[in-house]
């Protein structure tokens, strides 16, 4: 047999089968679900406001806000920063090895 | 007015920021001689004089060959040892010309460069035979 329901209908049958549930085990649901609503996590909302940034439960100054997005792009610069000098000197040393282990005398690429 | 200001600060503070962090790996580098590892020192030993003279980045190229001695060849090693000290004896700026020169002769054709090696060879073949040849006792 295949039946095919839609949402409304498949809601309709479990509110009947929980209908014919009896009293206690539909106490004890009732229970398991409220501890559940209990312990759910609320997502912290990201509302900025007049006096800047309410995170959650935190409320965070402008001058404070302005602090972190700054440290923020100061980190992000520096790893920039660091890549791009670790790149070159990278590519510096592999040159160098190039230089002093290949066939040609050094000599000969000096002026 | 006083927002212009504000951003005019956090813009200032974000500068500083930035100019402060990046400073510090360049002037966290520098390493005395006295610091280097005994192989760091035996790979690097033309440079021992002149070391805590020389400039970071230039350290640090050096420690990086330094690093990778050992996986080289043993002809490689060999080579590297026998031109190390033609290249303690440049400057920091021949050097970076040597690399330039180095650069722009890796873009040559491979059968002029080919050409290239092979002039020097003789003029190397050449001057080897120059400078036996006052050693020969004559008859």
């Amino acid at each position: 047999m295949n039946i095919k329901l839609n949402h409304r209908e498949i809601a309709r049958q479990l509110d009947r089968s929980a209908g014919k549930l009896e009293r206690g085990t539909l106490d004890e649901l009732r229970l398991a679900r409220q501890h559940a609503l209990q312990y759910q996590r609320v997502a912290p909302s990201f509302r900025p406001n007049r006096d800047g940034v309410l995170f959650g439960h935190l409320q965070l100054s402008r001058r404070a806000l302005s602090w972190g997005v700054a440290a923020l792009v100061a980190t992000v610069l520096l790893a920039n920063l660091a890549f791009q000098h670790h790149v070159h000197e990278r590519n510096h040393g592999n040159i160098d090895i190039a230089i002093l282990t290949d066939e040609m005398p050094v000599d000969v690429y000096v002026d | 007015m006083s927002m212009s200001i504000e951003r005019t600060l956090s813009l200032f503070r974000f500068l500083l920021f930035g100019f402060a962090l990046s400073a510090l790996p360049l002037s966290a580098f520098a390493q005395s001689w006295e610091k280097l590892s005994t192989q760091q020192q035996d790979i690097l030993a033309p440079f021992a004089n002149s070391w805590n003279a020389l400039p970071e980045e230039e350290q640090h190229n050096l420690l990086g060959i330094a690093r990778r001695y050992p996986t080289l060849s043993p002809e490689k090693q060999q080579r590297l040892h026998e031109q190390i000290d033609k290249w303690s004896r440049l400057t920091p700026e021949q050097r970076t010309r040597a690399r330039e020169k180095y650069q722009a002769f890796s873009r040559v054709p491979a059968e002029k460069r080919e050409a290239v090696k092979q002039m020097v060879r003789e003029q190397q073949a050449a001057g080897a035979a120059s400078a036996v040849q006052p050693g020969i006792p004559s008859r």
